[in-house]
């Protein structure tokens, strides 16, 4: 493991029981980048972030996670780490702030000129006792716990399921400006939009295993691109292209799929046929999620 | 837009037939625990007046000391005639109408309030249902169950040779108390927005209307037409197997109208999951001492601390009030007699001690609970939020655990300071009952230890096992004590699977037992913190 690097994971395994959660995952996080976890509900997220923090122990693998083994140096990497859960649950007769004060003081001690500074942010009110709180609100209390902590890894499970757009937006800068502050943050989540805006790097997760790794530009470059177009004669020539996919023909309008490698064939047919109308734009976060989920085994 | 949803399902109840059907499945094994449970303490406790009394002197002692000693009248309830059914009758009042309405209060609460406050009934939220739906489908259940529970013991009655027209009134008084304790809960599940407020408020409410019925009971002559005002002394009233009043029935299913009424008026100010009183806020910023895993779990246990402490403070000081002398009529049993000649202590002074020993029972429920704190911590996700920061797993289970152990420590303390304050306060007592009684009460502090630490073994080996284990274990050292007492038991086998059995003053077979289960209780735990650090959390 070099130092460039916050976790290293290869080969993660989990079982609960018959159900396999994790089936050799393998995860890379370079220290100071923002790192999505993409993955279906039911993919093993969650459980490998669980193994990360040392509160579920893999049955095979090995984690390293800044220089240690979340299991046994459990008390000295958790004080470099903030955690925000999925499913945020506060202490029913706890009032936001001091649910934010205890935890803060767990870890040691509360920079109070940021916590109020995050609170303000996020329009939180500390009054409000945990069984009052909306899902979202309690998340909102969770992050501000995180984001206040001053630690070098912060790792977010869904951090914005519960959140309103606004917010959201929120919860976008300030992890820009975590991870200008310096810090690696690790981030699961199945909102291709989020993940698109603010990761540096992606894994997508399918079934317990890493099916592909890398940056968007890494994981658009293994996929198809869609392309429209309005054509002044038939179509038909293009439909024994090798490398399309998915074609759709409605009169003189076609809509198909083409392969990196096939772009340079359909393009001159294309133009032998006569184009009125064109556009060609690379996959959204969505379509390579679709394309992973759907042909691999389906779901 | 609001107008056209009040004029579709505004104040309706369109759609409870269709609940109500679907509760019975729900609640299957709530229902038939209250309805077989409050069925089988009425006929039981009947059954058993007529062996307790056979004979026309036993029953003439039994109507005297209902006749002298108040506490009979406050607790339980008057006796109108010194025949084998009514005496049984008088003794069957308190623990029938309260198991009654116990049943009918948690019923209607878990399927309105609880189904609001969890979020399921948000769920049905698209349904065409209308807004009175929920509570008329739980009503409809309960009283039905009610009506059930009364036509039980009234054929049980009969067919154990009761005569028809008191058996018809004792079922009767039973089957309403399950509507006083639902048409209470009706409306205590409006006024709050949370689960175990709104079961409080309701039965403690039926609990309180028992207790003012028996302060005008206990007042007797001219100050029994207090009894008149509520709800519980008009059943009392009806007087089964003793010259019957019927009439004093009619007023229940007014009453139960006019609650269920007020309850449905106020399902129309509020909002779905809204109670009549908003929530309180708390504190924007935590006091200082909350800074520490130990600080958060006293804080969580805070509450129930404080409710048991001051109940069990209550209960011991009018049993020291009271006296041994009090109960020497009750002290009058075989085992009793036994132990006091073993022990070369007169019977009433054993009973006296031994009552004071049996409370070592609810003080160990209220230990189990908290031992499984962190367990629920653990299930709600609140356990993540610390586990997955600075808190070391250990550090956070022995911080619960440390309170765990506290707290009967702490009630068990209450109660022996209690009761020699009681003593010093009557007649027999003097000013070292109060070191005499906390010495005792504290002795038993270990067995309960134990059984913590069983509890905790659980939570670290079978998670998901360990509310079962530790309530199981609580369950069979009472089911023993009860056991070794009627002779069902063998005095070996209830000394080896009960830790009360060694802090018990009779069967105490060693001075060093206090400290044996104290030692055993830290090795279990030692095997419990063991094996919570090899497993997942959540597990």
């Amino acid at each position: 493991m070099t130092t460039t690097e916050a976790i290293r994971v290869r080969g993660l395994l989990k079982r609960f029981g018959r159900a396999t959660a994790l089936d050799g995952l393998n995860l890379t996080v370079r220290t100071g980048e923002v790192h999505g976890l993409l993955g279906p509900n039911g993919a093993g997220k969650s459980t490998a972030l669980r193994v990360l923090l040392g509160l579920t122990r893999a049955d095979a693998g090995s984690v390293n996670l800044l220089g240690g083994d979340p299991w046994w140096d459990t008390a000295t990497l958790r004080r470099r780490l903030a955690y925000v859960p999925g499913d945020v649950a506060l202490w029913p007769g706890l009032s936001g702030g001091e649910t934010l004060d205890l935890l803060g003081r767990l870890r040691g001690g509360i920079d109070e000129r940021r916590l109020t500074e995050l609170v303000d942010r996020f329009a939180l009110d500390t009054r409000v006792r945990g069984r009052a709180y909306s899902k979202g609100n309690r998340q909102k209390v969770a992050l501000v716990a995180a984001l206040a902590a001053d630690t070098e890894l912060l790792v977010l499970d869904e951090p914005t399921s519960g959140l309103d757009p606004l917010m959201e937006e929120v919860f976008r800068r300030s992890i820009t400006e975590e991870r200008d502050r310096g810090r690696t943050v690790l981030l699961s989540s199945h909102i291709l939009s989020e993940v698109e805006a603010l990761c540096d790097r992606v894994s997508i997760v399918r079934a317990g295993r890493t099916v592909e790794s890398g940056t968007l530009v890494d994981l658009r470059h293994l996929s198809r691109v869609t392309v429209t177009a309005v054509l002044t004669s038939s179509p038909s020539a293009l439909a024994d292209l090798a490398g399309t996919h998915d074609l759709e023909v409605s009169g003189d309008r076609v809509r198909l799929l083409v392969e990196p490698r096939s772009l340079t064939e359909l393009c001159s047919r294309l133009a032998s046929l006569g184009v009125r109308d064109l556009t060609a734009h690379p996959p959204s976060l969505e379509e390579l999620f679709l394309r992973h989920y759907d042909t691999t085994g389906g779901t | 837009m609001t107008s056209i949803v009040t004029r579709r399902f505004g104040g309706s109840s369109t759609g409870a037939g269709l609940l109500a059907r679907e509760i019975p499945r729900r609640e299957r094994v709530l229902l038939t625990a209250w309805v077989l449970s409050t069925i089988g303490l009425v006929l039981g406790g009947v059954a058993a007046a007529g062996t307790t009394y056979p004979t026309a002197a036993d029953r003439a002692d039994r109507w005297e000391q209902l006749q002298q000693i108040p506490m009979f009248v406050l607790f339980q309830g008057r006796a109108f005639a010194d025949t084998a059914e009514a005496l049984a009758a008088q003794q069957a009042f308190a623990v029938g109408t309260l198991c009654a309405a116990l049943g009918a209060v948690l019923l209607v609460v878990r399927t309105t309030r609880a189904e609001e406050a969890s979020g399921r009934r948000e769920l049905l939220g698209g349904l065409p249902l209308g807004r009175h739906a929920d509570l008329a489908a739980a009503l409809i259940v309960a009283l039905g169950a009610g009506v059930v529970i009364a036509a039980a013991i009234a054929a049980g009655l009969v067919v154990t040779g009761a005569p028809a027209t008191g058996s018809t009134a004792f079922a009767l008084v039973i089957g309403s108390s399950v509507w006083v304790g639902a048409s209470l809960a009706a409306v205590a599940v409006q006024v709050t927005t949370r689960t175990g407020a709104a079961f409080g408020l309701a039965f403690g409410a039926f609990y309180a209307l028992h207790l003012l019925r028996g302060l005008g009971a206990m007042a007797g002559g001219e100050g029994l037409w207090a009894t008149w005002l509520v709800p519980n002394g008009w059943l009392e009233n009806v007087r089964p197997f003793a010259d019957e009043r019927w009439w004093a029935l009619l007023p229940v299913p007014i009453w139960t109208a006019v609650m269920v009424a007020v309850a449905f008026v106020l399902v129309d100010h509020r909002d779905l999951g809204a109670g009549l009183f908003p929530g309180r806020t708390g504190a924007s910023r935590a006091a200082p001492s909350l800074r520490s895993v130990f600080a958060l779990a006293l804080r969580s246990e805070r509450s129930s601390l404080f409710l048991w402490s001051t109940m069990i403070a209550g209960c011991g000081l009018a049993m020291g009030y009271v006296g041994s002398g009090a109960m020497a009529e009750y002290a009058d049993t075989a085992w009793v007699r036994a132990m006091g000649v073993s022990l070369g202590v007169e019977p009433a002074r054993v009973f006296f001690v031994y009552t004071v020993f049996v409370f070592v029972f609810p003080i160990a429920a209220q230990a189990v609970s908290a031992t499984l704190r962190p367990r629920r911590e653990e299930v709600t996700g609140t356990g993540e939020l610390l586990l997955s920061g600075p808190v070391e797993r250990t550090r956070w289970a022995v911080a619960h655990l440390v309170v765990a152990l506290a707290c009967p420590t702490v009630l068990l303390s209450v109660l022996g300071v209690a009761v020699g304050t009681g003593s010093v306060l009557g007649t027999e007592g003097t000013a070292g009952d109060i070191i005499r009684f906390t010495t005792f009460t504290l002795s038993l502090a270990p067995a309960v230890w134990v059984l913590v630490a069983v509890t905790f073994l659980a939570f670290g080996a079978v998670p998901r096992l360990c509310a079962v284990l530790g309530w199981s274990a609580l369950a069979l050292g009472v089911l023993v004590e009860i056991a070794v007492k009627t002779g069902t038991v063998p005095e070996s086998l209830f000394l080896l699977t009960s830790p009360f059995a060694h802090v018990n003053p009779y069967y105490r077979t060693n001075d060093a037992a206090p400290l044996i289960l104290a030692l055993l209780a830290l090795s279990l735990i030692a095997l419990g913190t063991w094996a919570l650090r090899r497993r997942d959390i959540p597990a």
